[in-house]
């Protein structure tokens, strides 16, 4: 137990309890934090973070155990009885009405308003305050729908700290950021810290607990297996933790990621897919990138860096052929953007695979089984579906042999797709869309939101994708992970185009220069 | 001249006819913004045009006739939203058999009451008033000043709606339940309350619309008197985009079409009147199909909401 020192937590969970069904998320929880201690909850998909969460932000409540704050017993039954215990969410999935502006959703927020005329010069000077002492800037004018992640988040966070708040959690907040910004939360955390705030960090990343942290929390299966001052912890205790497994080694090729598998030169070979000077359109209407020019050859990894929200979704979303580009031209694998045939069905057939990154929007349907969502891809395919009818057994049997395959951890090839955890759910994905020997595959953010082991695999994927010769573009706002795999590397920001450029010929500052929108990186 | 007072006299004849569609648009307005479609209100619409008859009748007052019609439209509206707010229920079933309801609860209870007699009640209804006394003014004097008190009402109604939308916290509350529920839930807002109300706003409204119909408009119930109007509403609402001012100015189009096809059914004797009928309809149509292309839809539009707990 870590009940030392005189400072009385802000808020604790006592032996708390959470059930889902026959599923335990969390057992026995014991979990402390103290005024001005950053806390990181650290622990595999699955392993009942968000359980916690949304247990403290009440939308849940524990079956057994208690929540204490201020060493009272509260019952948080909703999210308003949440803020009145001074408890503060970012969650992972932004909880922001896309139509209205910053200002507009912050006031949603804020109930004691009433239901009358809004003082919009009084609460944006509030927000003024609370951005201020934060070191925040933040775009309340726009519509949310308008800004990159990193302003919506910020947004987020000053709608959080817009009440007196003495805890403020932050579910994967650096998931989506580029260094720039992740430096920018980081002081922010700081700037709560020294103020005696104290904020839960939930993180896969290992760099965020020795970056901010003063206390690390492991999960696993639901319960906590180490509770340390990040000081006397390293890289390789926290995996180990997380793991499971008693096999240091293992757990420091996680922490490193080492792989056999060196990039293979895409010398010669044809591009399979040729982009020029295309301009792409945002759903909204406006443009999002113009005078986007890029080959993609087999047998490398180009991977588009950024900040979420700066046209990488349109790019992905036109060459799965969800989309036809606004201007300019692109041909793929035979096909023409300007011909009829530039739809996501004939894409597919030519070769086309697609992780996509609303993977509960375009990549399953929920309520259907694993089985029936694999056919969604393939069901084109004669052993699968014969005049008109699906063979169930075959089916069965390719997907039973696909999901062993992928490792996917499921009951059986009928549960339901929506009960996988998100890190399962995404092998599921990968299974799928590399079934049938595609040729360019578009993977976007595949490891978002992933445990460092399945991100681990899903790299291995891409690289042995790679090797055998095909096309990958990647899109990822993660920079280690680009850095990692990618061959060339170009960069979205603030609506222009940086690079592409090898791998090689870019130090990593100068990409987060880029990432920031300037030109060149700092001397 | 000739030509002036024809065109004070169809937009006069207009704005009358727009009327009970530009109230329905009114409140459909706010229960789509809301996140929940109702198309039946062309059944409110009916059952707002009959209690209304039916209380001016007895009670001697077309006001207290609209009170009782506004009354039964939130009941309406209630049973909606009881379906799709509270039971989840798809809201075009839910709208379907409201449409029904509508239609069967009117017929029925006008044959109980008031056709019951054989002859034609007298319906002590709406008269124009004469605001300022400048109703006689030549041209614009009938359009401005020499409306109906419910006309007035409606510009005043959907003007307040606007402001509600743009500039109270309300109107937030709304806009979210319709565009993003979830925000609206993490936020502390209780999203079925918001949608229930706005429901039972959209009832009282449309069937205020079938209290003009029946009051002022015309004196006197008819089956199905409606004839589609409570469906032009919702048109409406799509061609402006959500917006309620922009709603009145799309019925006022309407009643405007309508008004002229009445004129040109006497102008035009040889043509078959039905081909003049239509006018109004088609104009929705066309208008329709020319306008859905990338209009805003309140994204959650007939979705329940259910919060993940």
């Amino acid at each position: 137990m870590s009940d030392e020192g005189s400072v009385p937590p802000l808020v604790a969970l006592r032996g708390v309890t959470k059930r889902f069904g026959a599923v335990v998320a969390n057992r026995a929880v014991d979990l402390a934090v103290r005024p001005g201690e950053v806390l990181a909850l650290v622990g595999e998909n699955g392993a009942g973070k968000s359980t916690i969460v949304n247990m403290l932000s009440g939308l849940l409540r524990p079956d057994e155990g208690s929540i204490l704050v201020d060493g009272r017993p509260v019952s948080l039954d909703s999210p308003a009885q949440s803020v009145r215990a001074g408890i503060g969410v970012v969650h992972q999935h932004f909880t922001l009405v896309p139509t209205l502006t910053g200002l507009d959703n912050i006031a949603l927020a804020m109930p004691e308003l009433g239901l009358g005329r809004l003082n919009r010069r009084q609460i944006g000077q509030a927000i003024d305050t609370a951005a201020r002492t934060l070191g925040l800037s933040v775009d309340t004018t726009s519509r949310v729908e308008g800004l990159d992640v990193a302003q919506q988040q910020r947004i987020e966070i000053v709608k959080a700290l817009i009440h007196k708040v003495r805890l403020l959690i932050l579910d994967e907040p650096t998931a989506v950021l580029g260094p720039e910004d992740k430096a920018h939360l980081f002081d922010t955390i700081r700037r709560l810290k020294a103020e005696g705030t104290a904020v839960i960090l939930i993180t896969h990343k290992l760099e965020d607990i020795f970056a901010v942290a003063d206390r690390a929390v492991v999960l696993r299966n639901g319960e906590v297996v180490a509770d340390a001052p990040a000081a006397g912890l390293t890289p390789d205790d926290v995996v180990l933790h997380m793991v499971g497994s008693g096999d240091r080694d293992q757990a420091r090729a996680i922490v490193t990621g080492e792989t056999t598998l060196r990039s293979s030169s895409a010398s010669g070979t044809d591009a399979v897919c040729r982009l020029a000077d295309v301009t792409l359109r945002r759903s909204n209407g406006s443009i999002a990138v113009s005078g986007l020019s890029l080959d993609l050859h087999g047998g490398e990894i180009v991977a588009i860096a950024g900040v979420d929200g700066n046209g990488q979704s349109e790019l992905m979303r036109v060459l799965a052929g969800m989309d036809v580009p606004l201007g300019g031209r692109i041909e793929c694998l035979g096909r023409d953007s300007a011909g009829s045939a530039w739809t996501a069905a004939h894409l597919r057939r030519a070769g086309v695979a697609h992780v996509p990154e609303d993977r509960r929007r375009s990549g399953i349907v929920g309520e259907m089984s694993l089985a029936r969502n694999y056919l969604l891809r393939h069901s084109d395919r004669r052993a699968l579906v014969r005049h008109g009818m699906v063979r169930n057994s075959a089916l069965q049997r390719l997907v039973r042999e696909r999901l062993a395959l992928f490792d996917v951890r499921t009951r059986g090839a009928d549960e339901r797709i929506d009960q996988l955890s998100g890190g399962n759910q995404q092998k599921f994905v990968l299974a799928r869309e590399m079934d049938g020997d595609p040729r360019l595959i578009l993977a976007a953010h595949p490891s978002r939101g992933l445990d460092i082991k399945t991100i681990r695999f899903v790299h291995g994927l891409l690289e042995e994708a790679r090797q055998a010769g095909k096309a990958v573009l990647l899109v990822s706002s993660d920079l280690d992970e680009i850095l990692r795999l990618a061959d060339r590397i170009m960069v979205f920001a603030a609506g222009r185009t940086f690079g592409p450029t090898s791998r090689g010929d870019i130090a990593r500052d100068e990409i987060g220069a880029w990432i920031a929108g300037h030109a060149s990186g700092p001397a | 001249m000739d030509e002036a007072l024809f065109l004070s006299g169809l937009l006069a004849a207009g704005i009358r006819l727009a009327t009970p569609i530009a109230l329905a648009a009114i409140g459909e307005t706010i229960s789509q913004r809301a996140g929940v479609i109702n198309v039946g209100i062309e059944g409110i619409m009916l059952v707002g045009a009959f209690v209304a008859v039916l209380v001016t009748v007895s009670s001697g007052s077309p006001w207290a006739g609209l009170a009782a019609a506004i009354l039964s439209g939130a009941a309406m509206g209630a049973i909606h939203a009881v379906f799709t707010v509270r039971l989840k229920a798809e809201q075009i079933v839910s709208g379907i058999a409201l449409l029904f309801l509508g239609i069967g609860l009117s017929g029925y209870g006008f044959r109980l009451t008031l056709a019951q007699g054989g002859t034609a009640v007298q319906v002590p209804g709406f008269r124009e008033l004469d605001l300022f006394g400048l109703a006689g003014v030549p041209i614009v004097g009938p359009i401005l000043f020499g409306q109906h008190a419910l006309i007035y009402l409606a510009v005043i109604g959907a003007a307040l709606l606007a402001f509600m939308l743009s500039s109270t916290r309300l109107g937030l509350m709304i806009k979210a339940a319709g565009d993003y529920p979830q925000a609206l839930d993490a936020a502390g807002g209780a999203v079925d309350r918001v949608r229930f109300l706005c429901v039972m706003a959209s009832g009282a409204f449309a069937a205020a619309g079938g209290a003009f119909l029946s009051t002022a408009q015309l004196w006197g119930f008819v089956e199905n008197m409606t004839a589609g109007r409570g469906f032009l509403a919702i048109s409406c609402v799509v061609f402006a985009r959500w917006n309620p001012l922009g709603a009145i100015v799309a019925a006022l189009g309407f009643g405007i079409a309508d008004a002229l096809q009445i004129r040109m059914q006497a102008g035009y004797p040889g043509v078959p009147y039905q081909f003049f009928v239509i006018a109004p309809y088609v104009v929705a149509i066309v208008s329709l199909a020319l306008a859905s292309r990338g209009s805003r839809m309140p994204a959650a539009l007939g979705t329940a909401f259910s919060p993940q707990r």
